[in-house]
């Protein structure tokens, strides 16, 4: 059933191959945060924004093939559904490395949003690794698992962050705001691949 | 899969001369299960004091636990793995001491914590990365 829908049209073949580019393309934003914060360069952040317009391409990409009729009707919502949720997740991205422009991490905080940031890196890998066993028909509970696994270290990761936030003094309401945003923003991007790899485990139930 | 990959880096630390109260009340609060304990006297040594400890060596045994200091249960030395070695390696740990969480060095340092219930999560992240 799988390699009827997902090896014999070339449209199927084609959205499958730009979905894994989309996914590649979040991975790259991550490693590109995790380098900023490392060493705290700027042009990583500029590197962001380019993937993330390159992601919108690719987006733009997928959902014109799946309107020319790739993959059957009752699969498209939650195919749909899927890119979607990587596509926020690279705004998110975008947003974050913007916000970083003008807030600086305070040096306390700095060592646990690195473990965050890395977390996420390995979770979106590990989306990518649910992904390949999807597109080859494999069961992938374990993987979709291992997803949700990351996601709760990095909400137990944030809960301690979170009561250490409060404390820390701002120089203004904009600094405050900004910093607030950008560590939800930090934990949202963790909730957002959750979702990914449910939508995925509800592809694999639709075709099973 | 090194153990700093999946280590908790939060750790609860108490000092020896503190009440075993001091002790039930940090845990409650902080919901945990075992507590890093110091001793101002040697800074080289460090102990560990678990929930386990305080109910069967204080609670079960009638003492009073603001009356009983912490250094008079806790189990020294504190059982360390470095940093840089194989999450395998904790488990073999765990299983020859018969605890539940062991405590992760840099040097003299101690920087993290893993628990039985990270050796599950990174066994099945290994066996998911093949």
């Amino acid at each position: 059933m799988f390699k009827r829908f997902f090896y014999s049209e070339k449209n199927e073949q084609l959205v499958l191959k730009e979905m894994r580019t989309h996914l590649e393309l979040l991975e790259q934003a991550c490693r590109c945060f995790v380098d900023f914060l490392k060493g705290g360069d700027k042009r990583f952040l500029e590197e962001i924004v380019e993937i993330e317009r390159e992601g919108d391409i690719v987006r733009r990409n997928i959902l014109s093939t799946l309107y020319k009729g790739a993959f059957l009707p009752y699969l498209r919502p939650n195919i749909y559904r899927f890119v979607e949720i990587i596509d926020e997740t690279l705004d998110l991205l975008k947003d974050k490395a913007r916000l970083c422009e003008f807030i600086s991490i305070p040096p306390i905080l700095l060592d646990d949003t690195l473990q965050i940031a890395v977390l996420n890196t390995e979770m979106v890998r590990m989306l990518i690794i649910a992904f390949d066993t999807f597109v080859a028909g494999d069961d992938l509970r374990e993987r979709v698992l291992a997803v949700r696994i990351y996601e709760k270290r990095i909400d137990d990761l944030y809960h301690d962050l979170f009561l250490r936030i409060t404390k820390v003094s701002v120089e203004d309401f904009w600094q405050g705001r900004g910093l607030g945003d950008f560590f939800s923003l930090l934990v949202k991007l963790s909730d957002l691949v959750e979702d990914a790899g449910d939508v995925l485990s509800l592809l694999h139930l639709s075709l099973s | 899969m090194k153990v700093w990959e999946f280590m908790t880096r939060k750790i609860e630390w108490i000092d020896a001369d503190s009440s075993v109260y001091e002790a039930i009340e940090r845990m409650v609060n902080k919901r945990i299960r075992s507590l890093a304990v110091c001793y101002s006297d040697s800074k080289k040594q460090k102990g560990v004091i678990t929930a386990r400890d305080v109910v069967f060596r204080v609670l079960g045994e009638g003492k009073d636990p603001m009356r009983t200091k912490i250094r008079e249960i806790a189990k020294v030395p504190m059982i360390c793995i470095p940093k840089d070695k194989d999450m395998k390696d904790v488990l073999d740990i765990m299983r020859e001491a018969n605890v539940a969480r062991v405590f992760v060095c840099d040097g003299d340092d101690i920087v993290g914590v893993v628990a039985l219930m990270d050796v599950m999560y990174a066994s099945l992240i290994e066996r998911v990365r093949g």
